[in-house]
């Protein structure tokens, strides 16, 4: 690989910036990888939003959908605490996810603080919950808005030019995962796809249930079981919560217990 | 405060006179989707929201059919004579959109007339025969709530044209009431009202959680253990989202109690 070694002689100090390169690299090509693939959607969402914390130097990641029905709902987060937050905002109809959300436009919040004038509501919940600035990024689709990913921080540090355009482009590509699913079945349409998307969240939800009841553990520890034996097995986590939900496998199977 | 009761199609319990309407279709219960509740004020059956989704989405007529995974099926009712026979057309064939989108997903199908459209699609010999009996446009909703699935709602129009992004949006939120007034039709002994009918309540992650909870504390279905959340929920008058937390937090255990409890 000569390209490889070239550009290592070229930059010679293996700085923060080149790892930080390298590790949005990575998520590039996670994202580029299960787009080819007969992918799940909630599953693109989910890994989107795990792999953007990092190399964005965020706290954590959501990433709100529209539901079809004139609301927003939380697809995917990387945190319970951020997911607390968005759902804090969709319930109450307020904060800078929502104002993305309606105007399509990218909100900044640098210092929280500095906000709750704005969002009375939303600014002390989001303080209570360990953050200091949030950047809302749209879906978007042509005219259409169809949801928004959003970064928390824990301090008031915001993205800069070149960090906010990554993470656009981080939101553009959440926005390709959801229509190329569409492409892949000529007949159906966006609504339809995000409708699908929307009951896969809801069944994975149930089977989080299921697993929480039957093995005496937390909500977040049954979704890391549920994915983890989702890639173990090559299933995706759709069909997988959908057979876990309705218990038609072996559920000791996925909570790791002998049967 | 509630809304209409639901009434079950198939009861003959006859709750209906310690019933309480409410006409301004107002929703100060806190069970969300306003929008939805002047949509199934009225008596909640299936039949009812089928009437109210052609008069909201500009369709000819509705049909809403049971489906299982066993395969198990049957027309639970239909608007019009065209509605019925579209139903029925599916099972005698054993293909139709209905029965893909218990499986697939929405199918929307804007012209039943149009050559590519009926050679893209799986169902030939339905699609000639559902547009010999009038149908020109035709669009099959799933009733699920992840994966509960109980059916489907079919739409079909007298002539071609699509639905709309906001027709589509109003049409799942129909599917949504339908999916819920059929769970009752199957599970709920007492009445229940409307509003706690509709799932709406995507939002609130923890009432599917505790569903999955309760189908295993109870040994039941989910589509059962949802049922039971919800009378609990309209008996304890509650929204059913708190309930749903207490559950998820362990405050709130279903056990045998609630086999008989219902």
């Amino acid at each position: 690989m000569t390209n490889a070694g070239d550009r290592t002689s070229i930059d010679p100090s293996p700085t923060a910036p080149k790892t930080r390169e390298r590790r949005l690299a990575e998520v590039f090509v996670l994202l580029a990888d299960t787009l080819v693939a007969d992918f799940d959607v909630v599953d693109v969402l989910d890994q989107l939003v795990q792999a953007c914390v990092d190399p964005l130097g965020s706290t954590a990641a959501g990433l709100l959908l529209d539901d079809q029905r004139g609301h927003l709902t939380v697809m995917a987060s990387s945190a319970d605490s951020s997911r607390l937050v968005e759902l804090f905002q969709v319930q109450n109809q307020q904060g800078p996810c929502l104002d993305c959300y309606r105007t399509g436009q990218p909100v900044t919040v640098p210092d929280l603080t500095a906000a709750t004038d704005r969002w009375p509501l939303f600014a002390p919940v989001a303080i209570e919950h360990g953050f200091q600035s949030v950047h809302a990024l749209p879906l978007r689709l042509r005219d259409d808005t169809i949801g928004a990913l959003n970064l928390f921080h824990d301090a008031s540090t915001p993205l800069d030019d070149d960090d906010l355009r990554i993470a656009q482009a981080l939101a553009d590509t959440a926005t390709i995962g959801i229509l190329q699913q569409r492409a892949l079945n000529a007949s159906s349409v966006l609504s339809e796809q995000l409708q699908t998307a929307l009951n896969s969240r809801i069944a994975i939800e149930q089977a989080k249930g299921v697993l929480a009841a039957a093995g005496n553990i937390g909500m977040d520890r049954a979704f890391e079981l549920l994915r983890r034996h989702a890639r173990n097995n090559n299933l995706r986590i759709s069909d997988l919560a959908r057979q876990v939900a309705t218990r038609s496998l072996d559920i000791d199977v996925v909570l790791g217990r002998d049967s | 405060m509630f809304l209409g009761p639901l009434a079950v199609a198939t009861g003959g319990e006859g709750h209906d006179d310690d019933m309480e309407t409410s006409a301004d279709g107002s929703d100060p219960s806190g069970f969300g989707q306003p929008a939805m509740s002047s949509a199934v004020s009225g008596d909640g059956s299936p039949l009812a929201i089928c009437r109210l989704a052609v008069q909201a989405l500009d369709v000819t007529g509705a049909g809403i059919s049971v489906i299982t995974e066993a395969g198990h099926r049957g027309s639970v009712c239909a608007t019009d004579d065209v509605a019925a026979v579209i139903e029925e057309m599916q099972f005698s064939l054993g293909e139709g959109p209905c029965v893909d989108a218990f499986h697939h997903g929405p199918m929307l199908i804007g012209d039943l007339s149009d050559a590519a459209q009926v050679a893209a699609s799986r169902w030939p010999q339905f699609t000639r025969e559902a547009a010999a009996a009038g149908a020109r446009a035709l669009f099959a909703l799933p009733l699920e709530i992840g994966a509960i699935r109980v059916g489907a709602l079919d739409l079909y129009r007298d002539r071609p044209g699509v639905l709309t992004a906001g027709q589509l949006s109003v049409a799942l939120t129909f599917a949504d009431a339908a999916a819920g007034a059929l769970l009752d039709d199957q599970f709920a002994e007492a009445e229940m009202p409307s509003d706690v009918a509709v799932p709406g309540s995507t939002v609130y992650a923890e009432v599917h959680q505790a569903t999955g909870m309760i189908s295993v504390q109870l040994d039941v279905g989910l589509d059962d253990a949802f049922v039971r959340l919800r009378a609990r929920a309209f008996a304890a008058e509650r929204p059913v989202h708190e309930l749903a937390r207490d559950v998820v937090a362990r405050r709130l255990r279903f056990d045998d109690e609630d086999r008989d409890d219902r």
